[in-house]
């Protein structure tokens, strides 16, 4: 299997996850990449992506997994399909991997909130829960986000302040930290004071998964 | 660029509507340009992405070093409420500078029911609607698009509006605006002398406006790529543009007047252009468009050429706008091979006599022959278009539209080759609106009542489970018919239904006519007066200063041709002198 590595910044986090996977498509067609069909009645370029990213959230590095049909070098594809890629989105490494993606459990995420915002925002994750109600295809359901995350201040840059969320992203478990930045902007009234960035992936020994 | 453009992003459902950085978008450094063009479409953005002429002008716009040119859509209705609570104003995507900092607001017209958009965008933009009302620092309001052969609706908004093919003329205008040194007053007086280009509100109206052709259509500019939307639009393809005009000339088609001469590409060039736009934007599909695709002449020369590089990337290419009696195996198997589409046909009219009334020069014959091939070819799907309240329809017309539909199903069980599949026959109807510039302008339009009839008794003559009836909404006609052929009157009635709330009224969901008729009350405007009047020959009608190149003589003629039910040949088989000839250099017809 080809991985792809990517990043989704900018303008592109407000790319939808099934948004993405059309432009992922048309990319590799720009770019003439001999991508591997589906067999079916309806063939489809075979795409995989570790786990949809939230729209409104960046991506430092996501993943990407495709087949291709007589690949070429790897370090020529990620040339050429750079040059075809819309602003925001950028190929980091094409490599091959076996490791499949079911193995992800976390993901970890920086947070960035402004310096003046940051008393309020350490009263709120300092509560003893953070109760939010998650809507799931099934329904509604509540959790409480202090059990389910791991929140911690990491340092400082031109006037915000950075914290490093570990949150589950797996098949079985998977807590979006947008839930918690909307019931931070919620509580106080403060439309987008949060900026989230998905920047690795944590298997099972929360070693990061690549 | 306006203020906390994430927190406008992450409050709206669809925020890659309003991102601007789709692939093959413009951007360009405002301060190296002289002219800056916000370019709007008056309707939401996978409408207005769906549109070729706005892409296609967006991109010749932005050939030019010395410009930049921008998009704009109507908001939708998430996204305006949040401009509105936050003051915030509308923005054009590239740039994200508000319209207020551009040289031209541009809009594309193509279709009535988009007006109040205009109303809507400017209001958000803050800039007044009405000409005579804004200052002279304010950008100059442009507008075209096919509705713009009778601009009198919407002329007390515009500065200049262009009548006819903005490849032609275009250019032209920036080179004017650039040469006059931005001085407004000298613009707008030295615009009139291009052709096409109407300036409503400046000095003395124009006693006539000719309308813009390009005379050399193989040659003009074709745009080498597209902007590709991330969110998925309408018209989700590439749209490669293979004639305009139309030969044939069917009595209430404006689309048939309008962009005449019949001009047809060369498939080597069609061919390129489609390669290059594949390159570019990565789309897997590929769809002909023409007012009516199997007249094109090479049509399998075509196919074969463009499928040569299809096929093996995958890549589809549909085939719409098929006439029924030039359809043929050939075309049937082109479309098949690539992938299985549902047939759709327009025989407009249910009966013989009906159909020469509207020149539409197709027979039962050919009904049948069409569906024989479709059927035999393993189609299971048909769609046909009628309209009803044409000139002279009497209620045996109607019932013939059930019974044409019934008929096809009945082909479908003498012709098909898997039968087991069963066929589904839809019948789409839309009531006809008199529309300048063609055969029937003078003609009245249906009430209200009456359409509602002739809508009941067309659906109790349906007796096949298998024909299946969609039709429009008759109140959204009636007001389509008031701006086609509406005066300038009618820019005032905008105004006040855009005040009482309406929006978005090509959606049905949006569509209020309550409002529109208090609007008319306020504005004591009576639709009917507009809709509902036959007019005589000898009136003069408020598009009568726009030349389409079409003499009223050659129109006239054609009426009286409908109402003695006789047809007239086709342009390919011979010239029936409608005028356009005269306008064009060289021999342009075919």
């Amino acid at each position: 299997m080809t991985r792809i590595a990517f990043s989704k910044k900018g303008y592109a986090k407000y790319i939808s996850h099934l948004d993405l996977n059309r432009c992922m498509q048309r990319i590799m067609a720009r770019a003439e990449i001999p991508i591997w069909y589906t067999q079916g009645f309806n063939p489809h370029p075979y795409m995989v992506f570790s786990a949809a990213l939230p729209t409104g959230i960046c991506g430092e590095r996501e993943l990407l997994d495709i087949k291709l049909v007589d690949p070429p070098e790897y370090s020529v594809l990620l040339e050429r399909v750079n040059e075809k890629t819309p602003d925001g989105i950028s190929f980091l490494e094409i490599y091959d991997s076996d490791r499949d993606f079911k193995y992800i459990e976390k993901a970890v995420y920086r947070l960035e909130i402004s310096d003046d915002n940051v008393p309020m925002f350490d009263e709120f994750i300092g509560r003893d829960s953070i109760p939010v109600v998650k809507k799931t295809k099934s329904g509604e359901i509540n959790i409480d986000l202090k059990e389910e995350m791991q929140i911690k201040k990491t340092g400082e840059i031109d006037g915000f302040t950075v914290y490093e969320i570990i949150a589950p992203c797996g098949n079985d478990r998977n807590i979006s930290p947008a839930l918690l930045s909307a019931a931070y902007e919620d509580k106080t009234g403060q439309k987008s004071a949060v900026s989230l960035t998905r920047t690795a992936f944590l298997d099972n020994k929360s070693v990061i998964f690549r | 660029m306006i203020k906390n453009i994430d927190s406008v992003l992450s409050s709206v459902s669809k925020p890659s509507w309003y991102i601007g950085t789709e692939l093959n978008s413009v951007h360009k450094s405002k301060d190296n340009v002289h002219t800056r063009v916000a370019y709007c479409f008056p309707d939401l953005y996978d409408v207005g992405m769906s549109h070729l002429g706005m892409k296609l002008l967006y991109h010749m716009m932005n050939e030019r070093d010395d410009l930049w040119c921008e998009r704009v859509f109507a908001p939708n209705t998430d996204m305006e409420e949040y401009l509105r609570s936050t003051g915030t104003p509308i923005f054009a995507l590239e740039s994200k500078d508000e319209l207020k900092e551009f040289d031209f607001v541009a809009f594309t017209l193509v279709y009535e029911l988009s007006y109040t958009g205009i109303a809507n965008i400017l209001d958000l933009a803050g800039i007044p609607l009405f000409a005579k009302d804004r200052s002279d620092d304010m950008p100059i309001l442009l507008a075209g698009g096919p509705c713009m052969c009778n601009p009198e609706p919407v002329a007390d908004f515009f500065d200049v509006i262009d009548i006819g093919e903005g490849e032609e003329n275009l250019n032209e205008l920036f080179d004017l605006y650039k040469k006059c040194g931005k001085n407004r007053n000298e613009f707008l007086e030295r615009a009139k002398d291009i052709r096409g280009i109407y300036v409503p509100n400046h000095g003395q109206k124009q006693k006539k406006v000719t309308r813009a052709i390009i005379n050399d259509l193989p040659n003009v500019y074709y745009p080498d790529k597209l902007v590709v939307p991330f969110a998925q639009v309408v018209h989700d393809r590439i749209s490669l543009e293979i004639m305009r005009g139309c030969i044939r000339g069917c009595r209430f088609c404006q689309a048939g007047i309008i962009y005449r001469p019949y001009r047809q590409k060369p498939v080597e060039r069609l061919k390129e252009d489609a390669i290059k736009l594949c390159k570019s934007t990565g789309y897997d599909e590929i769809s002909l468009l023409s007012l009516s695709t199997s007249d094109f002449q090479k049509l399998p020369e075509l196919a074969d050429g463009l499928k040569e590089y299809c096929i093996p990337r995958k890549i589809s290419l549909a085939v719409p706008s098929l006439r029924i009696d030039n359809f043929s195996k050939e075309i049937s198997d082109e479309i098949s091979s690539i992938r299985k589409t549902g047939l759709t046909f327009a025989p407009e009219a249910g009966t013989q006599r009906l159909r020469n009334v509207i020149n539409k020069n197709i027979t039962d014959e050919d009904i049948e022959r069409s569906c024989k091939i479709a059927f035999e070819n393993g189609a299971s799907a048909v769609k046909l278009y009628f309209m009803i309240g044409l000139p002279t329809e009497t209620d045996e017309d109607i019932i013939g539209i059930a019974k044409t539909a019934e008929k096809v199903v009945d082909y479908f069980y003498k012709y098909a080759a898997n039968r087991s599949r069963g066929i589904n026959v839809t019948i789409s109807c839309a009531t006809f609106v008199p529309k300048p510039h063609t055969p029937f302008q003078w003609e009245a339009q249906l009430t209200l009542d009456e359409i509602q009839r002739r809508q009941e008794l067309l659906k109790s003559s349906i007796t096949s489970k298998r024909v299946h009836y969609k039709y429009h909404d008759a109140d959204t006609t009636v007001l389509e018919g008031v701006f086609a052929r509406g005066d300038r009157k009618i820019s005032g009635l905008i105004q006040a239904a855009w005040r009482l709330g309406c929006r978005l009224d090509a959606w049905s969901e949006h569509f209020d006519f309550s409002k529109w008729q208090k609007a008319a009350k306020e504005c004591g405007i009576d639709f009917y007066s507009y809709t509902a009047r036959k007019r005589p020959f000898e009136e003069e009608l408020p598009w009568s200063f726009v030349d389409s190149g079409i003499t009223t003589d050659f129109l006239r003629r054609e009426c009286e041709k409908a109402y003695k039910e006789e047809t007239t040949p086709s342009c390919a088989e011979k010239c029936a002198g409608c005028g356009v000839n005269k306008l064009c250099k060289g021999d342009v017809c075919p």
